[in-house]
């Protein structure tokens, strides 16, 4: 399964809340950014872009399944989505877009990689949005969560899917998943402000790797290598995938793995 | 407090850290054959130098191999380089086997005065990822909240068991409640 790869360089040293936001407002306004000397694209769109190819099929989202949408817990497999939604209108190598039935929007499911992880989603509508690809967005959430109140975060939680669901019916509003640290956020980014809910709760597709689950499991190991290889034989054996390992005493290591709820 | 060091101390093969007991080894591993290895953060205003002799966990030690990880331009802060230091008690280069996989991340958290994560035992509370993202950065250390992390690069060719990628968070111990 792919992951997530996000772009080192654009670490950044602390900055306010505001400067966070603005950086945001920023990256969202321009066609690429540069950070560390690498230009970061920036896909722009009014619709699903030419090189998008229709699929020969309606490929509308009906308004359940607008709604199923907004609750799922992401990253999700391909097999997954296009059981739940259906084949897409269009297709690219970078995402699949699906036309909300009755109306001018697009949803985009972006996937990463071969395997099709669906990693992110945007509502378009009839001016042009920006929205960064997957490694940008889940970057851009890595920088401005340990800004965020986790507890205010929680807290916001139950109010999530209306707002997300309010804002994927606002031409102003942009809504998108980022992933962080195996968590699910919504970003909603309305009059320059963003928002983010914590995605986790939520109806999970009908499939063994739906929702993902983390765990931990102690080792014992003589060194560092012989924690990581320990860790790596128990996630290969167990049918899970080995995320990390961290020293919790001496010789005790924990073992750090992921797994897929069905 | 320019510079974090990750002392890496080389046990000869079968000799066993103070604190380890033959009986607290689990059946599958081979004691004769393990090469125990301890590891120590320490924060300082100079770098460490080949040769230099330490007293860490009750041995002496031999800085016998040094590799540097240089901090990213866009990512600022206080520390200007993180070392590893390769030390063994008679001074020659151990002999370590390479990762088994890719080259792993290593991160590491501390509080913005240099107080890093501790376990209970003392050693410092690290970890290796080969993703960024599953770095923890939601729930750095116990209650410690995230403010900002420095990124650092290898300043040569990666060397063995060596990072692709080093990590320090800094973090803020919560506020107290009146």
């Amino acid at each position: 399964m792919s992951q997530i790869k996000p772009l080192k360089q654009l670490w950044l040293h602390p900055l306010g809340h505001g400067s966070l936001l603005a950086l945001v407002s920023l990256l969202a306004g321009c066609e690429s950014v540069s950070v560390g000397g690498e230009a970061i694209a920036l896909t722009t769109f009014t619709a699903p872009p030419p090189s998008a190819q229709p699929y020969g099929v309606e490929g509308t989202l009906t308004e359940q399944e607008l709604t199923a949408l907004v609750h799922l817990s992401f990253p999700q497999s391909y097999g997954a989505i296009s059981s739940r939604l259906g084949f897409p209108a269009k297709r690219d190598a970078a995402a699949d877009y699906y036309q909300i039935e009755g109306t001018n929007n697009w949803v985009a499911v972006w996937y990463d990689g071969a395997i099709a992880l669906a990693t992110a989603l945007a509502i378009l509508e009839g001016r042009t949005m920006k929205q960064r690809r997957l490694g940008a967005i889940a970057l851009t959430t890595l920088l401005i969560l340990p800004a965020l109140p986790s507890r205010e975060a929680t807290a916001q939680g139950a109010a999530a899917p209306a707002a997300v669901q309010s804002c994927l019916t606002n031409v102003y509003c942009t809504a998108a998943l980022v992933v962080i640290s195996g968590i699910t956020y919504w970003s909603v980014t309305q009059n320059g402000e963003t928002q983010y809910f914590p995605s986790e709760e939520g109806e999970y597709l009908e499939d063994p790797e739906g929702a993902t689950e983390d765990w931990e499991e102690r080792i014992w190991a003589g060194d560092a290598n012989e924690a990581a290889r320990r860790c790596r034989d128990f996630a290969f054996n167990n049918h899970v995938i080995y995320r990390g390992v961290e020293q919790i005493r001496g010789r005790a290591w924990r073992c750090k793995v992921r797994t897929y709820r069905s | 407090m320019k510079f974090l060091t990750k002392f890496i101390l080389v046990y000869p093969l079968g000799q066993l850290p103070p604190d380890v007991k033959l009986e607290d080894i689990p059946d599958d591993v081979d004691v004769n054959a393990t090469q125990f290895e301890d590891y120590i953060f320490q924060f300082s205003n100079t770098p460490p130098v080949i040769g230099d002799k330490h007293d860490l966990n009750s041995n002496g030690w031999i800085v016998s191999q040094i590799h540097s990880y240089q901090s990213s331009s866009t990512t600022p802060g206080p520390v200007q380089t993180v070392f590893t230091a390769v030390c063994s008690q008679d001074g020659a280069i151990p002999q370590r086997n390479n990762w088994d996989g890719n080259d792993p991340i290593l991160y590491v958290s501390s509080l913005t005065n240099g107080k890093l994560a501790l376990n209970d035992d003392g050693t410092a509370r690290f970890g290796l990822v080969e993703n960024i993202v599953n770095i923890p950065f939601n729930e750095p250390f116990e209650d410690w909240e995230l403010k900002y992390c420095q990124s650092f690069d290898p300043a040569e060719r990666i060397a063995v068991q060596g990072f692709s990628q080093i990590i320090l968070c800094w973090c803020r111990e919560p506020a107290l409640v009146a």
